[in-house]
């Protein structure tokens, strides 16, 4: 790929926090970049730090130690005067429709609240305000109808498309969505999912999507980023990673997801036992346990990468 | 197979544009009861504000003749037609001064409500958002003014304040203002981990701006719940203070002064507030439901409203 | 094979302030003895409405089962009084809810709470039913010292196992699974479905497996019922609903999943949302939606279902598929 602009550069990226018990390793040395009006699509379950990767980057909660470079710059070390600036090129989209809107706001404030909050419009501005919001509304397909509607009155998405519209109303450039369509139902997440990609090509932007559903992901990511209780497991682009998933989560993963036809049988790689608690990790491969392919080594020393493919990289003793 | 209610495919619900106000008004007329509470009320003030305005425009003249004029002659003298509701032991008419002392109960007891609302809320809700040691430091000092009983505590500072209407007021809010902070705490806290507060962060809003206008418009239902029902005990403890001679000053006709130096003839009054001060809370919390129903909570998640935050 | 339950021409309606909600409507639904039924729908559809008027747990003043008759093994169950219907409840129909976490007394060990499961419905000492609780949980696959543990101490899809237990403690001829694993892992599920699979093998428990997601319904189920604003539109054994699809609705949904083995780059969503459940339909509740819509749809109900294959009925003017030669 020639000359690709990088957007979004992510340095050994950690984040942990305080337990009674010990660190809790959200996020453990994180490093990958995305290019611009790319979407890289991050995967994995629960407690994995998906959900905290993408809450460090916007700066909603403050990583421990790495860096973070936008546009070049690298944002962990703006002042608040700039990273307020910094909320307009980047944004967020959440997982769960009915508790990410505020219940007290009808759809047009809740889509303005933006616009105010950064200045772009003064108050008493309503007439460019309006056009701005039924801009945005048309813009994700939300009737012009429920412009004075509470969030209860609708459902789950065309609440989602609030959100989606909020997330667009400062022109951003890049967007942190959290598993925006877990919450849905399958028919409402196809028109959803249709609808970011539009954007996408419409609008240039560049997506970090953050999902458990490997369908979904394949469906919209250009790379994928796997990972496993905070650590990164394997990284690639959205093809490599389906083609030939190499490790051992990763086909764990792929071939836990029940096939929706009734005459192939589900292969039984079914992983044993549960996800260990990411507090007070010890080194090593934290899937090991659960591996069905782990040998002794795998419980003692770092990981390190290892390229299996011209971008496609594996955290895996096995490769190396 | 049943038939019932068809209407035409295609009719799309109307878009009224309800705010939660309108909805809770609606809600409000359906219950009969508490149209009856809001006639209550609405007359209650009423006596109150014309009681104000006959003595400004008369002068006191009226309150002069026939609220503090004693009369030992009718001393005690049962209900009549000139007396509805009898002479008090210095010959005063008991309706003359229970209209009068309306506007004592309502607006002391609103007003003490009130004030520690205003000072309690927000004291409340920077505890429960900023946490950690400004929650602590802030509850322990509330802590301290709820260990003692909220009457013992009014007379306290009474004594050291001396009798006026403020020190009255300061006296009555302290309590309360301990009492306001652990709920508003409470509801802030439930609410801030909401996710469209990390929406608003995200957006660039600051702290301020968070805790005005995204925290406290959701929080805000339970302290409306102990308002309501902090009137109730408001005026009760008014009365009581007065009743000990450490509110109302005689000879103001306050409901709960009426009874100071005839304690044990009048007992049979202390009914009529006792009543409206439980009117008063019921309609507030009828208020308070179809608010709630109109937030879009069904009937049985409205009800349990408040009930947990009775202090 | 005898039909353990028997649904027909159920429905029911919540009489609430703001308006009548149809929430089913007509439901004919038969389920044999032993088999697993797959229950897909979206949200509103009228699943767990569905579920929960089987177990007769609607809250009654606002729901009412206006219409239609439940018959179990045999008896008409829709019109039985308390005491009854709870001799039945957690015996002979057990029901698995979606939220694991919320499922389980956290003030109580899970030992313990199998064991009240099983004295419930049993006249046994408690050290058998204690023993027996033991058994249960060694079934689904948690090891016996841990009985005595808390539902805090447990993971998720451990959470689902213990639940699962309890419903299975009395050895009930209907189990009712209301999307026991939606809440779950990707690889947890995987466990949960194979030990559901297990179970299924030893206690040839009746089933209704409520769900939206059609993998599942293919791995699990024998036989399917699509629910669409509640009513069943599409009923048939699992290969001919994803094989020789009837439905337009259902056929939206295969569409609509987006798949790891297709090559698309653009989702097909069903457009439109499900109708409002206050507003009865003239015509068929899918005619909105329906890219096959005609005039006959609009203004017509469509026939009650009609057969297109052994065992296969749709509830369609223009079926997909016809009738089978």
């Amino acid at each position: 790929m020639a000359n690709k602009e990088i957007l979004l550069k992510i340095v050994n990226l950690k984040k942990y926090f305080d337990t009674p018990y010990g660190p809790l390793h959200a996020v453990d040395d994180l490093t990958f970049d995305i290019n611009k009006g790319e979407t890289l699509g991050v995967v994995g379950e629960s407690g994995c730090g998906k959900s905290t990767l993408g809450r460090c980057i916007l700066q909603l909660i403050k990583p421990t130690s790495g860096e973070i470079y936008f546009e070049g710059s690298d944002v962990l070390k703006c002042s608040r005067p700039e990273l307020k600036m910094l909320r307009t090129k980047m944004q967020i989209i959440f997982q769960d429709p009915y508790s990410s809107l505020n219940p007290r706001m009808t759809v047009a404030q809740a889509i303005q609240a933006p616009l105010l909050l950064q200045g772009l419009y003064s108050k008493h501005d309503t007439a460019s305000i309006n056009t701005r919001v039924d801009e945005l509304m048309d813009l994700v397909g939300l009737a012009k109808r429920f412009v004075n509607s509470y969030p209860h009155e609708l459902d789950g998405g065309r609440r989602q498309r609030i959100g989606i519209a909020r997330a667009l109303a400062l022109n951003p450039k890049f967007i942190v969505c959290d598993e925006p369509v877990s919450a849905l139902d399958v028919s409402i997440q196809a028109q959803i999912l249709n609808l970011m990609q539009d954007l996408q090509a419409d609008l240039g932007l560049t997506y970090l999507f953050i999902t458990h559903d490997l369908s979904v992901v394949k469906h919209i990511s250009d790379n994928i980023v796997v990972m496993y209780l905070g650590q990164f497991v394997e990284r690639g682009s959205s093809e490599s990673i389906f083609r030939n998933p190499s490790h051992p989560y990763t086909r764990a993963l792929l071939s836990a997801i029940p096939i929706p036809d009734p005459d192939i049988r589900q292969k039984e790689v079914i992983l044993k036992g549960e996800l260990c608690s990411p507090i007070n990790v010890g080194n090593g491969c934290r899937f090991a346990k659960r591996c069905p392919e782990a040998k002794d080594e795998c419980f003692a020393c770092d990981l390190s990468v290892v390229e299996v493919e011209h971008g496609h990289f594996v955290s895996c003793k096995k490769f190396m | 197979m049943i038939n019932m209610f068809s209407r035409k495919i295609g009719k799309e619900r109307l878009n009224r544009v309800r705010s939660p106000l309108e909805q809770a008004a609606s809600q409000f007329k359906k219950n009969k009861m508490a149209v009856i509470g809001l006639v209550i009320i609405i007359v209650l003030f009423a006596v109150a504000f014309f009681t104000i305005i006959i003595d400004f425009v008369t002068n006191d003249y009226i309150y002069n003749n026939y609220v503090i004029n004693q009369n030992l002659v009718l001393r005690l003298a049962p209900p009549s037609a000139s007396h509805i509701f009898g002479c008090d032991e210095f010959g005063r008419d008991l309706f003359m001064r229970i209209l009068w002392g309306t506007k004592y109960s309502l607006f002391i007891g609103i007003g003490a409500i009130l004030l520690a609302m205003f000072i309690g809320m927000p004291i409340g809700m920077v505890a429960g958002y900023y946490g950690g040691r400004t929650d602590n430091v802030i509850m322990r000092l509330m802590d301290v003014i709820l260990a003692v009983p909220s009457m013992l505590l009014a007379m306290a500072i009474i004594a050291a304040l001396g009798t006026s209407t403020v020190n009255l007021l300061i006296a009555m809010s302290v309590a309360n203002i301990a009492r306001f902070s652990r709920i508003a705490r409470a509801s802030v806290m439930t609410v801030k981990d909401n996710e469209f507060i990390e929406a608003a962060r995200a957006i660039g809003a600051n702290d301020m701006e968070i805790l005005v206008k995204y925290i406290f418009p959701n929080a805000f239902s339970p302290n409306l719940v102990q308002f309501t029902l902090g009137i109730g005990n408001s005026i009760l403890l008014v009365a009581g203070l007065s009743y000990l001679g450490l509110g109302v000053q005689p000879p103001s006709p306050e409901w709960g002064g009426n009874p100071y130096n005839s304690k044990n003839i009048y007992e049979g009054r202390m009914a009529y507030f006792s009543i409206s001060r439980y009117v008063s809370c019921y309609i507030c919390r009828r208020f308070q439901y179809a608010w709630r129903r109109a937030e879009g909570c069904n009937g049985s998640q409205a009800e349990k409203v408040g009930s947990e935050f009775i202090v | 094979m005898s039909n353990i339950l028997d649904i027909k021409e159920l429905s029911v309606a919540y009489h609430t302030e703001d308006g009548t909600v149809y929430a089913l409507n007509n439901i004919d639904l038969e389920l044999e003895d032993g088999e697993t039924l797959g229950l897909v729908g979206e949200t509103g559809a009228g699943k767990t409405t569905l579920a929960k008027s089987i177990m007769r747990l609607l809250p009654v003043p606002p729901a009412k089962i206006e219409y239609g008759d439940i018959i179990f093994s045999g008896e008409n169950i829709t019109d039985m009084d308390d005491e009854e219907i709870r001799a039945i409840r957690g015996n002979k129909i057990s029901m698995i809810f979606q939220d694991p976490m919320s499922a389980l007394n956290p003030v109580l060990t899970v030992g313990e709470q199998i064991k009240e499961a099983i004295l419930a419905h049993n006249n046994i000492s408690e050290d058998e039913a204690w023993s027996k609780s033991l058994e249960m949980l060694e079934t689904v696959g948690i090891t016996k010292n841990r009985a005595r543990d808390y539902p805090h101490q447990f993971s998720g899809g451990m959470k689902q196992r213990v639940v699962i237990a309890m419903a299975l403690a009395c050895n009930p001829q209907i189990l009712l699974a209301d999307e026991p694993t939606t809440a779950l892992d990707v690889t947890i599920q995987a466990q949960v479905l194979a030990m559901m699979r297990g179970l299924k093998e030893k206690f040839n428990t009746a089933t209704i497996l409520i769900t939206h997601d059609l993998g599942i319904v293919a791995q699990m189920c024998e036989k399917v019922a699509i629910i669409y604003a509640g009513e069943i539109v599409e009923v048939g054994n699992v290969h001919d609903i994803f094989k020789n699809t009837a439905h337009p609705y259902t056929k939206g949904l295969l569409e609509a999943i987006p798949s790891i083995y297709a090559d698309c780059k653009r989702l097909k969503p069903i457009d439109g949302l499900m109708p409002d459940p206050t507003i009865r339909h003239e015509g068929c509740a899918f005619s909105e939606r329906c890219i096959y819509c005609d005039d006959i749809c609009i203004h017509n109900q469509p026939p009650a279902v009609q057969s297109v294959g052994t065992d296969h009925k749709v509830r369609c003017w223009k079926p997909l598929c016809s009738t089978l030669s």
